[in-house]
């Protein structure tokens, strides 16, 4: 039986979309700097490791998807930003989805798809993640770029751009602020629907970029922002 | 029982998203200017509708009332094209293409909100187009009308949202459907229009109607609880090919 592989399966959004998954029959590889024991299987792994992401993807048969939501995030301004906190964002946003793809290329099946993770964060600004900004609009190119290199094999490359997720994620993003507290209050009031997603929401994303409904969707970014974009 | 209201349903790609909510379970209300074909199913509508006419698209939205009491579901299909460069363009088409396909959205949302505002599904999908970013010179009033359709589902998403209700535009590359053909008609060199036709989508090939009527499906449904605003390209890759 094939499996979907999923970078960042143990996070807030990717333990959401294994347990989707597994729970409609679809067995899942979580590939995440943690654990998620509830994918049939898993790798503890950094994905910006070539070695390891190479490794973990030589046993697979066949995959019936890739999803790569393996994100970091590092706090500074262009000028108090280390060149180590900048790389390391670049490496696990847009070099891990990168190592993942094309270790997952030769044993994707026809006709299945690839979703990858940006950002509202790719389309504004906001001082003291830059790094972050710029992966996640590296996230775009690479999806675009990737769509034409697997059309071919009938393999559908899309993005997912959420806005404000209740996850584990933004709760240590607001935690680097000095008025965090007071950042989250104002969160929901930045969406038109006046709240932040629930993880849930996106996997709901995820899994129908993946499914057959979307069989004409590629090279295309889904927002699920509740309006975040549009209200600004 | 969800109740949906489709407009153009007599066309390709409306009479694809008319059966797409019919087979999940709605109840669908169909509207066009000459009467498309009842659904197959179920208790729903069949109406012939200007849907440039606000007195006639009242009527409609009354007699869904009758029938549904609310609305989970609006579908914007209804759209015509017009083959015309600028300069020799007629006002009257001008007017005619602006009113059809943008004025019939104003249209159907003003009737339609009240009754969405009733529902559970609280879903509006506009159709647009990936012509709204090409420049043509064969069809400006359908790339003006197209983009007008993307910045109407943005300025609606707000005003609709504070009501609870979703707001999405689903932008097609080329659907296989009689509108097409109609363009292929109009061309000087259909075969070329067919060469073009795969060679402008990373997939090869045009869409199939049923492949956009299960992306409206989809934003109709509570899985895209959280988007709105939302131009969604349905393009096989033509805008990352374009």
């Amino acid at each position: 039986m094939s499996s979907v592989a999923i970078t960042g399966g143990a996070g807030g959004i990717g333990a959401v979309l294994v347990r989707k998954l597994e729970a409609a029959g679809q067995r899942t590889i979580s590939l995440d700097l943690a654990p998620n024991a509830e994918a049939s299987e898993c790798y503890v792994l950094d994905v910006s490791d070539e070695v390891v992401v190479r490794e973990a993807f030589r046993p697979a048969k066949a995959l019936a998807g890739l999803v790569c939501i393996a994100g970091t995030n590092a706090h500074g301004r262009v000028e108090d930003l280390s060149w180590e906190d900048w790389n390391r964002v670049m490496e696990v946003n847009v070099r891990g989805a990168m190592l993942a793809m094309k270790h997952a290329s030769g044993r994707l099946r026809r006709g299945c798809s690839i979703v990858l993770m940006s950002s509202v964060s790719a389309k504004i600004g906001t001082s003291g993640f830059v790094a972050y900004h710029t992966s996640k609009g590296a996230v775009l190119g690479l999806m675009r770029a990737a769509s034409g290199e697997f059309a071919p094999r009938g393999i559908r490359v899309n993005a997912v751009s959420p806005g404000w997720v209740d996850t584990a994620f933004t709760d240590r993003a607001l935690a680097q602020l000095p008025d965090g507290e007071a950042v989250r209050a104002e969160a929901g009031d930045a969406h038109i629907l006046g709240r932040m997603a629930r993880p849930e929401e996106i996997a709901d994303a995820i899994a129908f970029l993946m499914s057959d409904a979307a069989s004409f969707v590629t090279g295309t970014e889904l927002i699920v922002d509740g309006g975040f974009l549009c209200k600004r | 029982m969800r109740t949906a209201a489709i407009t153009g349903a007599a066309g390709g790609i409306g009479s694809a998203t008319a059966r797409a909510l019919s087979d999940a379970g709605y109840e669908v209300a169909l509207l066009d200017r000459v009467r498309p074909q009842p659904p197959e199913v179920g208790e729903g509508l069949s109406l012939a509708v200007d849907l440039t006419d606000p007195d006639a698209v009242g009527a409609a939205f009354d007699r869904i009332r009758s029938a549904f009491g609310a609305l989970d579901a609006l579908v914007n299909v209804a759209g015509i094209n017009h083959r015309s460069p600028v300069a020799t363009m007629g006002v009257p088409d001008w007017d005619r293409m602006m009113e059809t396909n943008v004025g019939s959205m104003f249209l159907t949302a003003k009737f339609g909100l009240p009754l969405l505002e009733k529902g559970h599904g609280r879903a509006i999908v506009n159709m647009a187009s990936v012509s709204a970013h090409v420049a043509s010179a064969d069809y400006p009033a359908y790339v003006m009308t197209k983009a007008a359709v993307e910045s109407f589902t943005t300025a609606l998403s707000q005003e609709a949202g504070d009501r609870g209700i979703r707001v999405n535009a689903v932008a097609p590359g080329w659907v296989n459907t009689g509108f097409t053909d109609h363009a292929k008609a109009e061309s000087d060199d259909p075969a070329l229009l067919d060469a073009t036709a795969r060679d402008t989508h990373l997939l090869g090939r045009m869409a199939e109607p049923s492949e956009i009527a299960a992306v409206v499906l989809w934003l109709c449904s509570g899985q895209a609880s959280f988007v709105t605003g939302q131009t969604l390209f349905v393009d096989g890759g033509f805008m990352r090919k374009h």
